[in-house]
């Protein structure tokens, strides 16, 4: 190693990068926020937003490579005190705040980081133009700073404060677009349904915490591996009910069901948004903190098959839903639920590198699939795919990498998702301690033939035939348009994006190809030299795991089911009257119609928040308007000038009522006396 | 000089000052408030600087509580009345609080436009009476200064306040003073005998013969009722709020500020101070019930607000459910819990100063704060937009802003208690304030907006910004330090925790529900 190169890895080494890579997109934020000359510069703005996050991309790759170099040990803390109350008896409430650089952080700070640059840099190209583009990158800066501080917490509080900083640069971002009503609804919708699952976590939060006395991570750990924390009555109670609390903050930002209602919703925020917050990572976060605190589920009884089950019908339920959507990311959406589904079925089955390998590689294809999407949107000013349609030839750049992208999320050898979503499928398999892991396995397998249905649908519907274009184009007077309407004065009809955009496209998908690869198991990648990287790298967390090993019996099965899902789609979608006129609707009936409304879960929490909560509140106001204030309050205050006002009769003036008086007083005194 | 003397003199001579300058200069009056207010502030920011390191004279309590800054100025030596002035961390922790609202709240009155010295006038003799109840360690003075407070609240209210279809600030100004004088006679008569029981209104003194066993059981559980209730129709509890939420709405923006930001925590620090020190046995056995009776404050109180579609309403029963969480803090009665407590206070306290002064700077140009009547503010105001989701976002418990590490303090204190039901409820009321304060930003300032505010201005120059910007930085400060104001309220919540400790050890602690 050379001497400069040495010097730069005991910088890494020291554990303060951490502190760098975390608050250098904070100050971003805050100059944007603070300094009106930046945030009216939309370019100076995006510069250091795309700065920030490439020196911590940078700061994360050195942070994996160097301890390979040197051979350092592989955790770093750095902590200080946030919050100290003394107890008395030498006990205190400590609380503390730092980062926690180990395996774990490492692959996902990498993600984040790796993702979030390439998808920084596409929104350059997304938002030209955009007057309030200072605006959106201050908050993609606060967005990348609040995720950060999520994967390097080394205790519950700090996850969970910065889990709300997420919620609400979430909720920033969505309602980005803010005199759009629908925009102000979802964004709303959006924080409030994590507000709900946060309740969930906070509360198992402080169960753990009474039940073990810490928040600390790896305190935690400590305490449920000896003897004192390993309490049978304990693990069934009060630490399973703890970890299905915990598990309902992820089951908020993983949008699990059945807390997922806000994730298709928040497709309103642009589409970089949805592509790293609402795809790529920050719906990722339930997923890392479960594998954070795995230890805590491991051990419980129920907690992880409410988790496995949880993420089966999550990943059915929305990969149905999918089939029916028109709306492009609205397709992607659903996509992601399903996909996060599965991840989560990993967790419940006790796969965790599994899922965080599914994590990962999701990361790179679902980020990708989302860019594309908006490369196609940004073209066609549409988001219905039954608008569009012939783009492969007039945007080949975003046509192949979507392919790619596609074949990634279907599954298909030797792509990306095929490696990680087989690892799952073959861990659920293979999971006899979880109840009906039989079952799942075959709902999973199921949901593998509906992924490619429906991306086969999306991708054919979108890029193949001829571009039938929006059919409010004709409205606008260009006379015999054939599509191509144009707000901005482009040349008419879809074109390709600017290179600024297809750029960040084709470095996903390279990663979409390839990142699989480091993950594949060693009983077959050991042949070629593969023996899978991934999983050993995060052994250090998830110690005392058996490798994930290749099923060829699965890996058949899932490949053969997933083909046939494209040929499915094709089949239905391979002609042009079928790309212009979806006949699913047709064909489905009535399981359409379920689909198409999300089987109402959507129309019952309406019904839930706008009658039952609504009238609940009503009812206290009532209360507190004709009891309270017209009863008790104004009746105190009627009866004081009531009886005021008798008193003041008795000092009339009238001669005649004072004689009155003073005759039956005297009669008065004078029984009281006699007949005392 | 004795720095609480200061923190009461300089509004006092204002105030004096405000009597010589002539109504036709409302200028001049308005300078006059600036600068006094912000001298105020100069000195509480400083006190609470050095609080740490001061070696200004002290006194100490028998169980150990210490108070610094201690004057004390004979009055009227036969009946053993003093002016006695001194602080603990809280003290030092409410008057910033104090300091920092009346400031802020100055700033933004710059533009009442009628009867500009009166107004002025009565705000800072106002703010005096706060300031001595804060800085008083005489229960007569207390009581008097208590008092003080109370009465330009009604003018105030009743002279620049607002009507509105449903309540007119006639009412509003009535039924705040005559609930608040109630509640005060009530506590007035348990100070009394009190001070009869002790012979003295010293409180320090009063806190050490309370240590040594002076109030006896019975006597605590006759007299400890009527003076919590008496400070806990001004936190205010459930179900004694109804005058607090009214008066908000018709009270003008500054006097809003005050009222909500610093007038409701003069009660839950009358109850920690008096009720709690004095009364350690009672409390150890009522403070179960409050537990009880806060939840409605905290779930029934978003529930109405839930309901509400003026702006000050919502914001106003806001408050009364946020205080539910000041009341669980207290009746968590651990450190942990009353740490919470008192910082909900401080920290409530300049979040719902902001609040009020936002709404206020739109309602002078709008001149209605029904939400329907709002909408896409955000286009002609996106500075006070932004501050008022801000605002949202810390009222709703948001990490970052002081109201959260609070609240989070007081939730875990109930946990710690056992109370584990209150604990769970306040955790719930957190959505519920999300529901309803997102609510009001979306349907005030987000979508489009009504045609008819196109005229709208948004604060612009930095004067006009400056006391947002500050409120603002204030709980950005203490949510990313909570440390630096946690520190210096500990050594006042310790003698009382351990007071109310002792007496559930005497007790054996059967009914408190105090289990480890």
């Amino acid at each position: 190693m050379t001497p400069l190169l040495g010097s730069a890895a005991s910088v890494v080494q020291d554990g303060w990068t951490a502190w760098v890579i975390l608050f250098a997109p904070l100050a971003v934020a805050v100059i944007v926020a603070c300094v009106p000359a930046i945030r009216r510069r939309g370019a100076l703005a995006a510069a250091l937003s795309i700065g920030a996050i490439g020196l911590g991309a940078a700061l994360a790759l050195a942070t994996y490579f160097f301890p390979a170099l040197s051979g350092h040990a592989e955790v770093r803390e750095k902590v200080v005190s946030w919050v100290h109350v003394p107890l008395g008896a030498g006990s205190a409430l400590e609380i503390g705040f730092g980062t926690r650089i180990d395996a774990l952080s490492t692959v996902m700070m990498l993600v984040v980081t790796v993702v979030g640059f390439a998808i920084h840099v596409y929104s350059l190209g997304y938002m030209h133009g955009d007057p309030s583009m200072g605006r959106f990158f201050g908050k993609l800066s606060l967005f990348v700073f609040s995720m950060l501080g999520i994967v390097v917490s080394p205790n519950f509080i700090q996850t969970f404060v910065f889990w709300e900083l997420v919620g609400v640069s979430s909720y920033l971002l969505i309602g980005y677009y803010w005199q759009k009503d629908s925009a102000g609804q979802a964004a709303k919708k959006a924080f409030m349904t994590n507000r709900v699952g946060d309740f969930g976590f906070l509360l198992g939060i402080l169960v753990v915490w009474k039940a073990s006395g810490t928040f600390d991570f790896e305190a935690l750990r400590a305490h449920l591996a000896t003897g004192s924390g390993y309490d049978a009555a304990l693990l069934g109670g009060t630490f399973a009910l703890g970890a299905a609390l915990v598990f309902c903050g992820a089951m908020g930002k993983s949008a699990q069901f059945p807390l997922h209602v806000w994730l298709p919703d928040a497709m309103e925020g642009p589409t970089p948004v949805s592509a790293l917050m609402h795809a790529a990572t920050m719906v990722a976060a339930g997923v890392y903190m479960i594998t954070r605190c795995f230890f805590l589920f491991e051990g419980t009884t129920w907690a992880p098959t409410l988790v496995a089950w949880l993420g089966g019908i999550t990943a059915f339920m929305a990969a149905t839903i999918a089939v029916t959507q028109r709306d492009i990311k609205k397709i992607l959406a659903y996509s992601t639920l399903s996909q996060l589904g599965y991840m989560t079925l990993a967790l419940g089955a006790g796969a965790y590198t599994g899922a965080m390998f599914h994590l990962t590689t999701h990361a790179f294809f679902k980020a990708l699939l989302f860019l594309g999407a908006g490369s196609v949107i940004h073209a066609c000013h549409t988001q219905d795919i039954f608008e569009m349609g012939g783009l492969r030839k007039v945007m080949p750049s975003t046509w192949r990498t979507f392919l790619l992208g596609t074949l990634a999320l279907c599954g298909i050898f030797p792509f990306a998702g095929f490696w990680s979503k087989d690892e799952i499928l073959g861990s659920v398999l293979h999971a006899e301690h979880l109840p009906g892991h039989l079952f799942l396995y075959g709902l999973g397998t199921l949901v593998a033939g509906l992924t490619s249905f429906y991306m086969g649908r999306a991708l054919f519907v979108t890029f193949l035939g001829t571009h039938r274009g929006p059919k409010h184009a004709d409205d606008h007077g260009h006379g015999g348009g054939h599509g191509g309407h144009d707000d901005h004065g482009h040349a008419h009809g879809p074109h390709e994006s600017p290179k600024v955009m297809t750029l960040p496209l084709w470095f996903l998908a390279v990663f979409a190809v390839v990142i699989g690869f480091v993950g594949v198991p060693g009983n077959v990648g050991g042949a070629f030299g593969l023996s899978n990287r991934f999983e050993h790298f995060l052994h250090a967390w998830t110690a005392g795991h058996e490798e994930g090993a290749f099923h060829v019996s699965v890996a058949l099965v899932s490949s053969v089911v997933a083909v046939l899902g494209l040929v499915l789609a094709w089949r239905v979608y391979g002609t042009e009257r079928t790309r212009a006129e979806d006949p699913l609707p047709e064909r489905l009936g009535s399981l359409h119609r379920i689909w198409r409304n999300l089987y109402y879960v959507d129309a019952f929490y309406v019904f839930l928040v706008k009658k039952v909560q609504q009238g609940v509140a009503w009812v206290c106001w009532l209360f507190e308007r004709r009891v309270l204030i017209g009863g008790v309050v104004n009746g105190l205050s009627q009866g004081a000038r009531l009886l005021g006002d008798r008193v003041r009769r008795t000092q009339g003036g009238r001669l005649s009522s004072y004689v009155t008086w003073v005759l039956l007083g005297s009669v008065a005194v004078a029984l009281a006396v006699l007949l005392r | 000089m004795n720095l609480p003397l200061l923190v009461l003199l300089l509004p006092a001579v204002s105030t004096a000052v405000l009597f010589l300058v002539p109504a036709s200069k409302p200028a001049v009056v308005k300078r006059v408030a600036f600068v006094g207010t912000l001298a105020t502030l100069a000195v509480a920011v400083f006190m609470a600087l050095t609080y740490a390191t001061t070696d200004a004279p002290t006194e100490t309590a028998a169980n150990g509580h210490v108070y610094k800054h201690v004057l004390s100025v004979p009055w009227v030596p036969s009946l053993g009345l003093q002016l006695k002035l001194g602080v603990d961390g809280i003290g030092v922790a409410m008057v910033l609080l104090t300091a920092l609202t009346i400031f802020t709240g100055v700033c933004v009155s710059f533009s009442v436009k009628e009867r500009a010295k009166e107004f002025f006038l009565n705000l800072l003799a106002l703010v005096t009476g706060v300031f001595g109840v804060f800085v008083s360690l005489d229960l007569f003075f207390y009581y008097f200064f208590y008092e003080l407070a109370v009465i330009p609240m009604f003018l105030l209210i009743g002279c620049w306040g607002s009507t509105t279809k449903t309540m007119s600030r006639d009412y509003a100004s009535m039924k705040l003073v005559l609930m608040l004088t109630t509640g005060a006679v009530f506590a007035l008569v348990g100070l009394l005998s009190v001070y009869v029981k002790a012979k003295t209104f010293d409180m320090v003194r009063l806190e050490t013969l309370a240590t040594q066993g002076l109030f006896d059981r019975s006597f605590q559980m006759t007299w400890f009722p009527p003076v919590f209730l008496g400070f806990a129709a001004l936190v205010p509890m459930w179900p004694l709020h109804s005058w607090s939420p009214g008066g908000h709405a018709a009270a003008p923006a500054a006097v809003s500020m005050l009222h909500a930001g610093v007038l409701m925590k003069l009660g839950a620090y009358g109850i920690l101070r008096v009720a709690v020190t004095y009364m350690p046995d009672a409390a150890a056995v009522y403070l179960p019930w409050v537990g009880v009776l806060c939840c409605f404050n905290i779930v029934y109180g978003g529930l109405v607000a839930m309901a509400q579609r003026d702006m000050k309403f919502v914001v106003g029963y806001s408050s009364s459910s946020h205080m539910g969480y000041v009341l669980l803090g207290i009746a968590t009665a651990n450190v942990i819990g009353v740490q919470g407590a008192v910082f909900l206070m401080f920290a409530h306290g300049i979040m719902t100063a902001l609040a009020f002064s936002l709404i206020g700077f739109f309602y002078e140009q709008t001149h209605t704060r029904m939400l329907e009547d709002l909408g896409g503010l955000m286009k002609k105001l996106p500075f006070v937009g932004t501050c008022f989701v801000i605002m949202s976002m810390a009222s709703a418990g948001l990490p970052g802003f002081a109201n959260f590490v609070s609240e989070l303090l007081v939730i875990v204190g109930a946990w710690h208690a056992g109370m584990y039901v209150p604990a769970v409820l306040a955790t719930w009321g957190i959505v519920v304030t999300g529901v309803y304060l997102l609510r009001t930003v979306k349907d005030a300032f987000l979508g489009t907006m009504p045609r008819r505010w196109e005229g709208l201005v948004d604060a612009r120059t930095p004067f006009q910004k400056m006391p947002f910007v500050v409120l603002v930085s204030t709980l950005l400060f203490f949510g990313f330090n909570p440390q630096a104001l946690l520190t210096l309220i500990s050594d006042g919540v310790k003698p009382i925790v351990s007071a109310v400790d002792a007496a559930k050890a005497r007790t054996g602690g059967v009914e408190t529900g105090s289990r480890r």
